[in-house]
């Protein structure tokens, strides 16, 4: 999980990094805090393609205000979370509209953390897979795994930035190893992300634009579970839009 | 100093700060880092030089340090010259900061006799 925390006041900064480093160690989850004095710079890092599931965000910082370093992140297409951090209540209602996850009120208490984070990690995919490719070990968030599919002796996993990586191991390996729902065994070469399947026919059509073969002989049955996938998907989107 | 000493000076209850910033000794770093901050010579600066956007910005952040290190000797003072300062009130302004500058010593004072 990666999480960024941008404050102009080193304090602030040192608390809410003592918090997470605390938090993350008892839930046992792996995460990489980046700390920006600046929001410019932090703007300048996501648009040069640096991902953070969460930034925690003074408001009123010196240059440029917290509120428009969030208007310009949602403005670049961030979707990840963004938490507010301020002495005052003025801005919550704008911070709606950049779909903030959470305002958080000085005084920092660890309890106020503690409960947001518990919500928002809830929902926040922070499953990897990881694999190893020429001594070199990998991990990849589990919503950025398209499909892998094996040819001959190996696999090839697909991410949704259009990288791939061969591995020496067998699909069924893999699929044991992932464990997870949103992942099915569609055919004997392929397993599927069902988040990325765009239409689901004679075979899948993935929003990537790959296209994943389906066993013919269980096509109705790999459908019905794709269908039930994306129906409970769809409610639990709804569910969260609706908090 | 230990940390009940320096916030019953300061006039208040440990036990709030130590409870939400996890435990003593986090406060206590955040305090000795307190040391080093700047927000309070910025005002100081600002405000002879009646750069009154600067000053809102530092008494904002000094606003917030004060918030949440429990420094209640001067809180109520920073958070009134903060809100005067927000709304374009710049009369007292000096008189006030004056208050608070003597609390802020003696918040200085007592962080360098911790333990």
């Amino acid at each position: 999980m990666k999480i960024a925390i941008c404050d102009d006041n080193r304090i602030d900064r040192s608390i809410i990094s003592d918090f997470l480093h605390i938090y993350m160690e008892q839930k046992s989850i792996s995460a990489d805090l980046t700390e920006y004095e600046s929001g410019v710079n932090l703007l300048y890092d996501v648009e040069d393609g640096c991902y953070f599931d969460i930034i925690f965000l003074d408001i009123y910082m010196s240059k440029i205000h917290g509120m428009d370093i969030a208007r310009l992140l949602r403005e670049r297409g961030y979707k990840g979370n963004i938490i507010f951090l301020t002495c005052t209540p003025d801005y919550a209602v704008d911070s709606y509209e950049v779909e903030a996850a959470g305002y958080l009120l000085k005084p920092h208490d660890y309890n106020k953390i503690r409960n947001l984070l518990d919500r928002l990690i809830d929902r926040t995919d922070v499953r990897t897979f990881r694999f190893t490719v020429r001594n070199t070990v990998y991990s990849i968030p589990y919503g950025e795994l398209v499909y892998a599919e094996s040819s001959n002796n190996v696999c090839i996993l697909h991410k949704n930035d259009g990288t791939s990586y061969t591995v020496y191991r067998k699909l069924s390996e893999i699929e044991k190893q992932l464990n997870d729902s949103r992942f099915l065994r569609c055919h004997q070469s392929y397993l599927v992300n069902m988040s990325y399947i765009a239409k689901a026919d004679k075979q899948f059509e993935l929003t990537t634009g790959d296209v994943v073969h389906i066993r013919q002989r269980n096509l109705k049955e790999l459908r019905r579970i794709y269908l039930e996938y994306s129906a409970k998907n769809s409610k639990a989107a709804s569910d969260i839009a609706g908090k | 100093m230990n940390i009940k000493e320096f916030y019953q000076k300061i006039g208040t209850d440990h036990n709030d700060v130590c409870r939400r910033l996890i435990s003593e000794e986090p406060v206590v770093k955040y305090l000795r880092q307190f040391l080093n901050d700047n927000s309070f010579s910025m005002l100081d600066n600002s405000l002879k030089e009646h750069d009154y956007e600067q000053a809102v910005h530092a008494s904002h952040t000094l606003k917030g340090l004060c918030i949440t290190l429990d420094f209640e000797n001067i809180s109520q003072q920073v958070i009134a010259l903060h809100s005067n300062l927000q709304k374009g009130i710049y009369a007292h302004n000096e008189e006030d900061f004056s208050e608070i500058k003597v609390g802020y010593s003696r918040i200085i004072e007592w962080i360098k006799l911790l333990d």
